[in-house]
């Protein structure tokens, strides 16, 4: 096979960055839980790992924000817990399923793809909702539990789910820096620069976005299934929060960088550590301060900190480069 | 001299509204013909070459090229047939590099991959007079440059009919020359080509064959040197712009 | 058969209120081409305000417009400056206002947990006699009659506002094209802000009443009101203030049918007609292209 052909990137820079990836993630996962002793807190930084890293395959890279895009993640819980709880299936299948389950949701949703823009937000803002309500609804008890949760406690394994969600965040974090490298990322940047010359250039910028957007739901699903794992049982509202996984990821990858390959990784090492303190010592005030955080980054970075981190690398190690 | 006609337009027309931007436009351009597409301004130019390219769909007639009907056409597919274009106003990936520009449509302008990618990359980017520029954003470049980048995207998905949008609006003489020289470059390796232009002498430099549109019509069709004395062009430019 | 026309009285009612209450968004839209995600919470603001007056003053709803009204139009012209001018010259306004006032409402939200706390409050209906009215053979609160009232005046004014007015003249000139207005003199920023200031004066008009006919008052509740604002003035038309009344029209019906008909799926409504909407429509309905190939 000729790497060029899949690969624009140079094969040793995407080595190096993959190992500049890898390595602080892995460690993070290993040693982390040994000197917090919060083990909890480390699956969920797992989780919203995958989570932006999803969010950027589709926000990041086609421009396109899919403002309930959250609604993926609270289906690949549902379609695991379902799964288990009512059909009694492993929970390792129940996982896949569940987000193959999130992938078929979004391919029902791709005529939104259409629509450009905020429409496109409100549109599948809108959907979240419509969701949401269908799985909370009491006329659905005995398919989903309706607004009684829904409990699976019986595969409970607090360090296996721990473990695979560690490493499934690595391999969505490579996936991450595989697309950006390869000849189908690149497209999607190109959809996300301009839409009318993306398509000049010979790409169907429509089935790539669909691409994008399956991908991302897919993961978003996995992330879903294993939350839904760790939590053994949960009400609606507990996956489907607007603000925990939709609002939360976008800020993360906003403030990071969206379209980078590294950017939304270190949105969520820095913003999830704040978030934690903040709700540990000033719960009250982690709305507004989130809120007004969101203000400051519209403001004042609107392409996120990697930005600001690589012009100041360059004028202090390459000044010649610098502006 | 010409030979069969690979691209056709029959009765074709574009609304907007009330207004109509095309109205029953009919032109045919032949193998190896170069097209000069001239009219004052609104006369509907632009408008022509969105709906030959895909951009905008016509609401009447019949667009055909190499035989096949493309009315329906997504922008994508009538690329991968061999038509494209360059922007009066153009439109780069500011956020990616030049190469990486030139790149996207090597990649995707055709079915089936080449082997000789760069090869390809360097010889558009030297072609296009944009070879010191291939590691910076495009962003970074200046109209002029942008427009030219504009013409090595195109050029790249190897097309076979190429319509040019006011590649030299905006440039000085020196300049009008170095692009009326490169166009007639590609021409040799395009099998036909429009050009849409406010400049005379530089169409001139490039074909003696022109259209002339008003309001959406096709007012004149033939030599240049016909369309000189031909009594509606001459009342269409006295009532704008003078003689053309 | 009664059923049937207690849906139809009270839809109208219901139609009268949500016009009022998506009316500011739609103008702020039409006007900025900027997305206020915020607008329930400033509606929810404008309703504890209400409560509040009503609870220590005894004021009624509508005598607490005389406040509410010119306190959330200055409002509006504070948060107008610092934020939207800013956002305009920024790559892509449409989607980084959709994030900035995505911010501005989590703060509000917060804001609101911090001083009114979780609890659900509503305004008293007693404060209106008598309790019931008779309209059209079906007995309603005289409370809803009188927000649907209120609602029909607002819209009024906007109207006699954007075509009666110097201002609204431009302000109209802004909505149809930005470029020309701009060429022809006309002062962005003062025309902006003050329909800025309307938008937010309106929302926090409908949220006075929004407790007495919809939701009771809770912080959490902004993000619904926003919801339901956009899909109404989607279904009538982006951009076009006046075509807001058509969308909460739609809505209304559909609501108060389903509500009567299939009360669990009710809440449901609004979102599948404006994905239905904007999926077999959107050139038609909302008036500006926003379908790619």
């Amino acid at each position: 096979m000729n790497f060029r052909k899949v690969f624009l990137a140079d094969r040793r820079m995407l080595a190096r960055d993959a190992g500049i990836m890898v390595l602080p993630l892995a460690l993070l996962f290993l040693l982390g839980p040994m000197l917090f002793a919060n083990q909890g807190l480390f699956m969920e930084l797992a989780i919203y790992v995958m989570l932006a890293d999803a969010l950027n395959i589709v926000y990041g890279f086609t421009g396109y924000l899919p403002f309930g895009f959250g609604v993926f993640f609270a289906v690949g819980a549902y379609g695991t817990a379902i799964l288990v709880a009512f059909h009694g299936w492993p929970v390792a299948l129940a996982i896949l399923a569940g987000a193959l389950f999130s992938a078929l949701l979004s391919l029902l949703f791709t005529p939104l793809l259409r629509l450009s823009g905020a429409y496109f937000a409100i549109a599948s803002l809108a959907a979240f909702e419509a969701v949401y309500l269908i799985f909370s609804n009491s006329s659905l008890t005995s398919v989903t539990g309706g607004p009684y949760g829904i409990s699976f406690t019986s595969v409970y394994a607090p360090n296996l789910d721990y473990a695979v969600a560690a490493v499934l965040a690595v391999v969505s974090a490579l996936t991450v820096l595989a697309v950006s490298g390869s000849s189908f990322g690149i497209a999607l940047k190109a959809i996300r620069e301009d839409r009318f010359a993306v398509e000049l250039a010979g790409v169907n910028s429509l089935k790539y976005r669909t691409y994008a957007w399956l991908i991302s739901s897919f993961l978003s699903g996995v992330a879903g299934g294993l939350y839904g794992w760790y939590l053994g049982f949960f009400y609606p509202e507990a996956v489907f929060s607007l603000t925990d996984f939709s609002v939360l990821v976008i800020v993360f990858v906003l403030f990071g960088g969206r379209g980078t390959v590294f950017g939304p990784l270190i949105g969520v090492a820095v913003l999830f550590a704040v978030y934690e303190f903040l709700t540990l010592y000033f719960s009250n005030l982690v709305l507004i301060i989130f809120g007004v955080l969101l203000v400051l980054l519209i403001l004042f970075i609107p392409n996120g900190i990697m930005e600001q981190v690589t012009r100041l690398g360059r004028l202090l190690f390459r000044p010649e480069e610098g502006e | 001299m010409e030979g069969e006609v690979i691209l056709s337009l029959q009765g074709v027309t574009k609304r907007f509204g009330s207004m109509e931007a095309l109205s029953r436009v009919s032109l045919s351009l032949g193998r190896g013909q170069t097209l000069g597409l001239i009219g004052p301004n609104g006369s509907g130019k632009t408008t022509l070459i969105n709906v030959v390219s895909g951009l905008l769909y016509a609401d009447a007639g019949t667009l055909s090229f190499l035989g096949r009907r493309i009315n329906g056409m997504s922008p994508h597919r009538r690329s991968h047939l061999g038509i494209n274009r360059t922007f009066q106003i153009p439109h780069p990936f500011h956020g990616l590099t030049v190469r990486e520009n030139v790149d996207i449509a090597l990649l995707f302008g055709r079915k089936g991959r080449r082997t000789d990618m760069d090869q390809a990359a360097e010889d558009i980017l030297k072609l296009t007079g944009l070879s010191d520029q291939s590691g910076q954003m495009a962003s970074s470049l200046n109209t002029g440059q942008k427009k030219m980048l504009d013409l090595a995207k195109a050029l790249a998905t190897e097309p076979k009919v190429l319509l040019v949008d006011e590649l030299a609006a905006g440039l000085n003489a020196a300049e009008t020359d170095v692009v009326a020289n490169l166009l007639n470059q590609v021409k040799k390796s395009v099998e036909g080509m429009v050009i849409v232009e406010h400049v005379m002498n530089f169409i001139r430099k490039v074909t003696e064959d022109v259209a002339v549109l008003d309001a959406g019509r096709v007012i004149f069709s033939g030599k240049f040197a016909d369309a000189v004395s031909d009594p509606k062009v001459m009342e269409v430019y006295l009532g704008t712009k003078g003689s053309p | 058969m009664s059923l049937f026309v207690d849906a139809f009285v009270t839809s109208m009612l219901y139609a009268a209120f949500f016009s009022l209450a998506a009316l500011g968004l739609n103008l702020v839209f039409g006007v900025m081409r900027i997305v206020n995600l915020a607008h329930g919470e400033f509606l929810v603001m404008g309703s504890y305000l209400a409560i509040a007056l009503a609870i220590h003053y005894g004021f009624n709803p509508v005598l607490s417009l005389a406040v509410v009204v010119p306190l959330f139009f200055a409002i509006g012209l504070l948060l107008y400056y610092p934020l939207v001018p800013r956002l305009q010259r920024s790559d892509d306004p449409e989607m980084s206002s959709f994030i900035l006032f995505f911010g501005v409402s989590f703060a509000m939200e917060g804001l609101a947990v911090q001083f009114f706390g979780n609890n659900y409050q509503e305004m008293n209906y007693a404060l209106f006699r008598p309790l019931h009215l008779n309209l059209l053979n079906s007995t309603v609160p005289t409370a809803w009659v009188v927000t649907a009232a209120v609602s029909v005046a607002a819209i009024v004014a906007v109207y006699l506002y954007l075509y009666r007015t110097g201002l609204g003249l431009k302000t109209r000139a802004l909505m149809i094209n930005r470029d020309e207005a701009m060429a022809n003199g006309v002062n962005i920023n003062r025309v902006s802000a003050v329909a800025f200031g309307f938008s937010i004066a309106l929302a926090a008009a409908a949220g006075s009443f929004s407790s007495l006919i919809s939701y009771p008052t809770s912080p959490s509740i902004g993000d619904t009101f926003t919801l339901i604002s956009f899909a109404i003035i989607i279904i009538g038309a982006l951009g076009n203030p006046l075509a807001t009344v058509l969308g909460a029209v739609v809505f209304a019906y559909a609501y108060g049918y389903t509500d009567i008909y299939l009360p669990n799926w009710s809440s449901i409504v609004p979102f599948i007609i404006l994905i239905a909407v904007i999926l077999a429509r959107p050139q038609g309905l909302l008036g500006r292209k926003a379908r790619e190939f």
